[in-house]
């Protein structure tokens, strides 16, 4: 008799049956529908920021004065508002550049050849960059009516072990080719290619060349204030205002390596030992998917990390405290006595302890002793666990209560059944169908509760949503109208939430059929 | 031949949960269930637990079932002679619950004794709907108690599930054990739950009103496969009812019960045709009748008032408040009033606890 055999099923196939049922019998509501997509695209996206941002990604996140955020613009909106026909100068980052010169310089009028721009800005007054002198060239295109943040030069340093790179020493000068035809030195360094730092651009540099191609009347002192505005603006009124100046603009990087016989240095970056990577950044007012804060931090990032800790955490509380509540309240009605006086007592407590001061409380000691990223979450969502098991309990004690009296329980008393076996294969399976809505249910508070508090203050040092949208508070920017900064985590949170609450409404309907309207 | 069950003074009550200056003051309150109830179930017979609502059946049937908690036995009982190797391992495990060499004392066993002891005794209860778990197949119902006991293995199991389900005719069984309870009609949920009892091969079943909550129509289908299983597998049935007329149809011997005591206790033939307890014969008044012609006649059904609470059970003979001859037997009030009369034999193996009859004899 085969079709006897098949009566058993393995669990798991039949736990998959019933999961997929339970998915078939959301998707025939809307509002189900639409908490599943919404579920689908969180979970996607928990999968792409898993998979794409590193491991410690919070700690960088935390640590927002070190790169990579300081070789962002700061408060720059998305990039797409520029396809909106708003005046965001665009952010260009180019890297892995090849110098378009590189030769041995060792008189003077040389560096003419390789750089005209170099003699038409700077004559041959200077100190001409001599030695082995690389040039480099990018164009960048100001299209609209909008300045430029900075002109940001990085260089990365790569050696083989039999260099010493203390030796030789690399300067850097910069200069700008404006539409205008004037041709700005914007930024000068010198160091040893031991300790290179990152170029930005240099009102010292430029501001006396600039007051006097000009023909301004204000000091130096004043141009210090501006800039950035003057390097890409035309200066009107005297200098006292300044318009952009729109068209294509050049940025032409000299770097001079001496030190050492610069036969020796050509040698070596001809053979590969010695490898300087530049990257040229013309940091404009937009940037990235989501813009970035005031540190310059990438907020699609930030916001995309936020997504796999609102769906663990979310997920993580609500099953603990369901559980804890399931297994009490089902243990309290039970059992009764004793057990369930212990028991409701203990959640006459917890239920009446305010939940919020105490999360501050716990909060700031949290900070006080400097513990920050998974650590300090954990401690704040067990002590939200531990804290909202009650009502759960309260419910399901008195369903376990009326369970306990059916007479199908008082069968399995009388075939002998034990205790545990009465309360796993009887009363809690009765319990699912409720506990699966509240853990739905639930699954939003955690995060809700955790925006909350980073709002308040407590930084757990995750970048979540709430964390983003606290940042955003806590540095004025609503006061900068910095919409991309508050909009993607809170419209998330909200999205979050809603998901949860539509596919908890329908599983209320799929378990409870009396609520069902038609 | 010894009786299987033996019941002796067996009292349940239940405590009233009153305010704390009661408890405080030892003024508990009960409500007495079962107040000192002896009767015996012999071998392969089926024995009838009759009375209205209220009177204690179901408590007596519990309690036999281990399903009061212990505490609530305040009194008496209750003895079960069990196959020869459960009662050797009882003997092993507990020697303490092992009474007269031959019985269990059930208030004794604890642990694995027992759980020996209740695979001998099962238990179907009245209500179809509510004594299976509705989110458990027909399979994994009737499977639990063997489970739960460790009889077979996973193949064993499945042939003793059909062949319980082939017992109560619920055929064929492979199509009813993928079902749900919800898919069940009243007298075949009914059926699942004999089968559930059957599985453990039992030699006492309890069947606590069985049919009184299905269709006239599909009682009869229920009591004959209760009926064949008392021939065929040498059960012995201990049948609870509130229908005199049913118990007739069914017992062996009927006992009636009146507010959480024995009344009457006779033969099944003798009991209806020879009353001899005024209860026992409103009872019998009081079963319609089914002849047309009588069916507009006024019938008296002698017994008066309503029952009082198992509380303040009334002193003397707990009938005397509704009792009709009481009234018409002006001789005997003194003995009602004074005390209550004792369960007498007073013809061979007709019981009552009647002073009229018992004053007469003497």
């Amino acid at each position: 008799m085969s079709s006897r055999r098949s009566v058993k099923e393995n669990p798991l196939v039949v736990f998959l049956k019933s999961a997929g049922g339970l998915l078939r019998e959301i998707m025939k509501y809307n509002m189900g529908r639409v908490g599943l997509v919404i579920l689908a695209f969180m979970i996607i996206m928990s999968i792409y920021s898993i998979a794409t941002l590193p491991g410690d990604f919070p700690s960088k996140w935390r640590h927002a004065t070190e790169p990579p955020w300081i070789y962002n613009p700061k408060m720059a909106k998305p990039e797409w508002v520029r396809s909106l026909g708003i005046d965001a100068s665009k952010t260009s980052i180019y890297s892995n550049l090849r110098p378009q010169e590189s030769r041995i310089i060792l008189v003077l009028e040389d560096i003419g050849r390789i750089a005209p721009e170099y003699v038409k800005a700077l004559g041959m007054k200077k100190l001409s960059p001599f030695g082995y002198v690389e040039v480099y060239r990018v164009n960048y295109n100001l299209d609209v009516n909008d300045y430029v943040q900075d002109v940001l030069i990085i260089f990365e340093v790569k050696a083989s072990e039999n260099v010493n790179l203390s030796r030789i020493k690399m300067n850097v000068l910069t200069l700008l080719t404006r539409p205008d035809g004037l041709v700005l030195e914007i930024s000068e360094g010198a160091f040893t290619l031991d300790k290179v730092r990152p170029v930005k651009i240099d009102h010292g540099v430029f501001s006396l060349q600039y007051i006097d191609y000009f023909k301004l009347n204000v000091t130096l002192e004043e141009m210090k204030s501006v800039y950035y505005i003057a390097v890409f603006g035309e200066p009107r009124a005297g200098g006292r205002e300044f318009t952009p100046l729109l068209g294509e603009y050049q940025v032409t990087l000299i770097l001079s390596y001496i030190g050492i016989d610069p036969r020796e240095i050509a040698r070596m970056f001809g053979e590969g030992s010695l490898k300087v990577n530049v990257e040229i950044r013309v940091l404009g007012n937009s940037c990235g998917l989501l813009g970035t804060d005031n540190l310059g931090r990438d907020l699609f990032l930030g916001v995309l990390f936020g997504f796999p800790v609102a769906l663990t955490i979310g997920f993580l509380v609500a099953l603990a405290t369901v559980m804890i509540g399931l297994v009490l309240g089902v243990v309290s009605g039970y059992f009764g006595g004793r057990v369930d006086e212990v028991i409701q007592r203990l959640v006459d407590v917890i239920v009446n302890v305010p939940l919020l001061p105490l999360l501050i409380l716990v909060g700031v000691s949290i900070q006080t002793r400097g513990w920050a990223g998974w650590p300090a979450m954990a401690i704040l969502m067990l002590i939200i666990v531990i804290f909202s098991w009650g009502g759960v309990a309260i419910v399901t004690r008195s369903m376990a209560l009326s369970i306990k009296s059916e007479q199908y329980v008082e069968a399995a008393k009388a075939i002998g059944a034990s205790t545990s076996r009465i309360v796993f294969r009887h009363i809690i399976p009765q319990l699912i169908p409720y506990t699966m809505a509240v853990l739905v249910f639930s699954v939003p508070g955690a995060i809700i509760a955790e925006a909350g508090l980073s709002v308040l203050g407590i930084d757990h040092g995750l970048p979540t949503w709430g964390r983003v949208l606290a940042d955003a508070q806590a540095n004025r920017g609503i006061a900068y109208n910095m919409w991309w900064w508050i909009l993607p985590p809170g419209l998330l949170l909200g999205l979050f939430s809603f998901a949860f609450v539509a596919l908890g409404f329908t599983l209320e309907t799929i378990v409870e059929p009396r609520l069902r309207r038609r | 031949m010894k009786p299987l069950l033996k019941v002796e003074e067996l009292k349940v009550w239940f405590p009233i949960r009153k305010g704390l200056i009661d408890v405080l003051f030892g003024k508990m309150e009960y409500v007495r269930a079962v107040d000192g109830v002896s009767f015996t179930v012999g071998d392969r017979e089926t024995f009838c637990l009759v009375g209205e609502s209220g009177c204690g059946k179901t408590t007596t049937a519990r309690a036999i079932m281990m399903l009061v908690d212990k505490s609530d036995v305040k009194g008496g009982r209750a003895l079960f002679k069990p196959h020869d190797e459960a009662l050797g391992e009882v003997a092993k495990i507990q020697p303490d619950a092992v009474v007269d060499g031959e019985y269990i004392d059930l208030y004794k066993t604890r642990g694995y004794a027992n759980k020996i002891v209740r695979r001998e005794i099962q238990m179907i209860f009245q209500d179809p709907f509510g004594s299976i778990n509705p989110r458990m197949s027909v399979y994994d119902i009737v499977e639990e108690p063997l489970i739960v006991h460790g009889i077979g293995s996973r193949e064993e199991r499945i042939e003793i599930v059909a062949k319980a389900l082939e017992a109560v005719k619920l055929v064929p069984p492979e199509e009813f054990m993928v079902r749900y309870p919800h898919q069940l009609s009243g007298g075949q949920r009914q059926r699942v739950s004999v089968a559930r009892a059957l599985t453990l091969n039992p030699r006492l079943l309890l069947a606590d009103e069985p049919v009184s909550m299905l269709d006239v129509s599909i009682r009869a289908e229920v009591l004959n496969v209760l009926e064949e299983l008392k021939k065929t597998r040498g059960m012995s049935i201990m049948f609870i009812t509130h229908d005199i007329a049913l118990a007739r149809y069914i017992c062996n011997r009927i006992a009636v019960m009146y507010l959480g005591k024995i009344v009457e206790m006779a033969d099944s033939d003798t009991i209806i045709e020879k009353p001899l307890h005024p209860y026992t014969r409103a009872l019998i008044n009081a079963v319609p009748d089914v002849v047309p012609e009588n069916r507009l006649r006024l019938r008296e059904v002698p017994i008066k008032g309503e029952v009082p609470s198992a509380v303040r059970i009334p002193a003397g003979c707990r009938f005397r408040p509704r009792c009709v001859a009481y009234d018409s037997n002006p001789w005997v009030q003194e003995y009602c009033v004074k005390e209550e009369p004792g369960l007498i034999e007073v013809e061979k193996g007709h019981y009552v606890a009647c002073w009229i009859p018992i004053k007469k004899k003497l």
